[in-house]
């Protein structure tokens, strides 16, 4: 088993959708059961989805839960930067998932909310 | 009732469909610009979206397909290329003609098949291409037009709704937002169906909503694209990853909406999730910003059920901000104080925008417009008679109100044709698309520049250009800008350009329209010009005359006919339309280095001022923007042995041309006579009259068919007295002198 403290890193698809929900959830899951630390690469993404959001929240507070914590790499697609912007999940228009952490009120807290 | 409704939205889908036109053809220079494959999606979603509430619905459902293929394009799943330019306006096009059909029921025909058939394959054609740079969905929302607050901020400075004049924690993120929308259409006028009201929207969506494909994310971007939206997403029921199951939603939204397109466009929204999902609307009141107080978030809790009364009260007991004690005892959720203090900013937001809208512009129809001038000119009518009645009978008293009464229909008369004044950009814009598919017909590459677009124009003037304009420009495209082949052989870049100038020039707007091509073959027109028997063989003309040539109906040098022009049809309607709109049409050219026609157009057809003469008992009018003197006729003046008219003007031989005998008028000629000088395409002329009377409010009067052929007349106005006086139609009279002149060289 490797070391609770390295970082998983998760990349996820260019469309994060419904359909590959079931995978990536997978992917999560085999992640955390190796590691409360967690990143995710949104930089493929052109399409970001309500489902993978979804999972993306909940992976958060598990890995705060496993006093661990959820992060993002790389660089965020306008697309999707917007798309969190529009619908009200970030407060700005983050490309660079750095900072997309930050931007995200609820992201990691238990049930969803700090 | 409705048909009022169906026309008012005819009008409005025209005015989206021609932003449409010229979004697209920037697009095709800019094919990788996010802001303008927004913009053309949101034309199309628009109109998408009336057509079917106003009973056009198979123009809805074309526009669907149209709607599908730039969604894609603007998600960054299909290139924006030339196929998707040609296709998008193709449809545009299409999408016109439906809106023109009576029938709206009627089954698609081949061509809209074809069409669709195509946005369809070219979806999935562009399905494999990698997105192009920068782009992004509606998405792609600008860092300048993300507001925040009560304030318009930086996207990454964008900052949570902080509770203006409330107790309310700071603990939220409050997107307000329009995106684009104060950029590119959405507030142009016309844009809107009605005024703005504010709803708050509750979206709870089935838990097993992603099952029936449902993209929930999408419908919160289709109604921030009705208008400013603050919304909050509720997140606190996502579970962590060992509870949750990846195919269920757990995400609900409170929503703030101000938006001109009414309920029913939300609903529409919502119209396929609202079954199975809650989706509540309420329309929200906007107080005043000067008399209603705003409400406070406590107020605002209460009101939505979100704490108890008695909770609430405790809470206010302490010295900390309500929401932060109402947070810290979980008596409240997160997202539901977030949403609270959003609304309370959005309202506070739209309070503003209420004063700033205050004065902004109302459609009325163009009829009304010209009811009002007519009714004006019928009061200018009056006033002159007014006028002259107080004057016989020289009362003060009557003759001081007459005057006062003079200046206030002056005023209101220069309002009445302010209103009707256009700029011809919107002309020169339908323009951009005749270049660019005649360019392609022809083989051709040619660029349309343009120039002086916000010079007003009198609407009916700008009407009546079109035409003439689509003329002349198929003219310089077919026969002056040469191919690219050629114009390398010339030694000129293979693109050619036709450049389309307007610019004032005293009560008269000069539009230009130059291309770089061959220029007109001077030698071939007179020599044509001689086998029709328009000149005596041997006549010489000036380049200037033998270039009015090519106005004269049936006139064409080309070798062959193409589809485009060749027949020599087209550019005599040009010349009697100009004619019938006062204005005068001239040509230069340079071999080998282009060709300019220049139309020189009043710029209104219906009241001028005009200069009011008067020979022996009969009164004329001629438009006094373009007299530049009233001089006396010298007694030297006299005819030369060619027969011309000259006299001494200011150090030089002035033309002069005698009224008394070009109208045939009888009578005694008395023996003191003045001239009034005019410019006349730049040339000056004299017109000898027996008295100047002095500047008139002219109404022109239309000519009945019976004298619209009569020689050097425009028009007629009535004066005050009730007698009728004809306007000069002075170039037409100087291009007679100059012509007769010329002949006897």
């Amino acid at each position: 088993m490797a070391s609770k403290n390295i970082v998983q890193r998760i990349q996820l698809e260019k469309i994060s959708g419904i359909d590959g929900v079931t995978d990536l959830a997978r992917r999560i899951r085999d992640a955390l059961a190796n590691s409360n630390r967690i990143e995710f690469d949104l930089s493929a993404v052109v399409e970001l989805e309500l489902p993978a959001i979804q999972l993306l929240y909940a992976a958060a507070q598990s890995a705060v839960a496993a006093g661990g914590e959820a992060s993002f790499a790389g660089p965020v697609q306008e697309s999707v930067a917007a798309r969190l912007l529009v619908t009200g999940f970030s407060k700005s228009l983050v490309r660079d998932g750095q900072v997309l952490q930050s931007r995200l009120p609820g992201f990691g807290a238990p049930g969803g909310r700090s | 009732m409705i048909d009022k409704f169906r026309e008012t939205f005819r009008e409005e889908a025209e005015e989206l469909l021609s932003q449409l036109e010229d979004v697209l053809l920037e697009l095709e220079t800019r094919p990788d610009d996010v802001e303008l494959i927004n913009a053309a999606f949101r034309a199309v979603h628009t109109i998408k979206g009336s057509a079917g509430m106003f009973g056009f619905e198979k123009a809805g459902r074309f526009t669907h397909d149209l709607e599908n293929l730039l969604d894609a394009c603007r998600s960054g799943l299909r290139a924006v290329d030339s196929r998707v330019i040609d296709l998008s306006l193709r449809a545009r096009d299409k999408i016109r003609a439906m809106l023109a059909e009576a029938d709206s029921s009627a089954p698609f025909d081949e061509e809209a098949q074809a069409l669709m058939a195509e946005f369809r394959a070219a979806v999935e054609d562009g399905s494999q291409l990698s997105p192009p740079p920068g782009s992004g969905k509606a998405g792609s929302v600008k860092a300048g037009s993300v507001k925040a607050g009560s304030g318009t901020v930086g996207a990454t400075s964008l900052s949570a709704g902080s509770g203006h004049g409330s107790s309310g924690a700071d603990t939220g993120r409050t997107a307000t937002m329009q995106p684009e929308a104060t950029q590119t259409g959405a507030d142009k006028p016309g844009f809107k169906a009605g005024t703005d009201e504010t709803y708050r929207i509750v979206f709870e969506p089935a838990p097993e909503i992603f099952m029936n494909g449902t993209k929930v994310l999408k419908l919160i971007e289709e109604l921030a694209e009705l208008g400013t939206l603050s919304v909050v997403p509720a997140v606190e029921a996502i579970p962590p990853m060992d509870l949750l199951d990846p195919e269920r939603c757990y995400v609900s939204w409170n929503a703030v909406l101000t938006t001109s397109s009414g309920i029913n466009a939300i609903r529409d929204v919502f119209i396929f999730v609202e079954g199975a999902s809650r989706v509540v609307i309420e329309h929200l009141d906007i107080p005043d910003e000067d008399g209603g107080r705003q409400k406070r978030v406590g107020e605002m809790l209460l009101e939505r059920g979100l704490v108890r009364p008695e909770d609430l009260g405790e809470a206010l007991k302490s010295q900390k901000r309500l929401g932060e004690v109402l947070l810290e005892n979980k008596l409240l959720k997160p997202s539901d104080l977030e949403s609270v203090l959003a609304e309370q900013a959005h309202i506070k937001h739209a309070q503003e925008h209420q004063h700033d809208t205050g004065a902004m512009s109302v459609r009325v129809a163009s009829v009304k417009l010209d009811q009002l001038v007519d009714l004006v000119g019928e009061m200018v009518t009056l006033q002159a008679r007014l006028t002259s009645s107080t004057s016989t009978l020289g009362d003060t008293t009557l003759s001081g109100i007459a005057e006062q009464l003079e200046r206030l229909v002056s005023q209101l008369r220069d309002n009445a044709m302010s209103v009707r004044m256009l700029p011809i950009g919107s002309t020169f814009n339908k323009f951009r698309r005749v270049v660019r598919d005649l360019s392609s017909e022809l083989g051709k590459d040619v660029e349309l520049l343009t120039e002086g677009a916000e010079t007003e124009l009198d609407k009916t003037v700008i009407e009546r250009l079109n035409d003439p304009l689509v003329h002349i420009i198929r003219n310089s495209l077919d026969h002056g800008v040469e191919s690219p082949d050629d114009r390398r052989a010339a030694g000129k870049p293979p693109k050619g350009t036709v450049c389309l100038k307007a610019s004032h020039s005293g009560a008269h707007v000069v539009i230009q329209v130059s291309d770089d091509g061959k220029g007109l073959d001077m030698d071939a027109i007179r020599r044509k010009a001689t086998e029709r028997g328009l000149i005596a063989p041997g006549e010489i003309l000036s380049d200037a005359d033998a270039g009015l040539l090519i106005f004269r109906a049936g006139f064409s040098t080309a070798v062959s006919v193409t589809s485009v022009s060749g027949r020599g049809v087209g550019m005599d309607v040009v010349k009697r339309e100009i004619d019938s709109l006062g204005g005068t049409v001239s040509v230069e050219t340079s071999a080998g280095v282009g060709s300019t026609i220049s139309l020189q157009i009043p710029l209104t057809l219906a009241i001028i001022e005009g200069l009011l003469v008067r020979i022996a008992d009969e009164h004329f009018v001629l438009p006094l923007s373009s007299v530049e003197a009233c001089i006396e006729l010298p007694d030297d003046a006299g005819q030369t042995s060619n027969g011309s008219r000259l006299l001494s003007y200011r150090g030089d031989l002035l033309p002069y041309v005698e009224l008394r005998d070009a109208f045939a008028i009888q009578g005694t000629v008395p023996g003191f006579r003045q001239v009034v000088v005019v410019n006349s395409q730049e040339h000056k002329i004299g017109f000898v009259v027996d008295a100047v009377i002095g500047d008139y409010q002219t109404v022109i009067k239309p000519l009945g068919r019976m004298f619209k052929d009569v020689s050097g007349i425009s028009g007629a106005t009535i004066l005050g007295d009730g007698t009728v006086a004809l306007i000069i139609d002075f170039n037409r009279l100087a291009h007679s002198a100059r012509a007769a002149q010329a002949r006897s060289a």
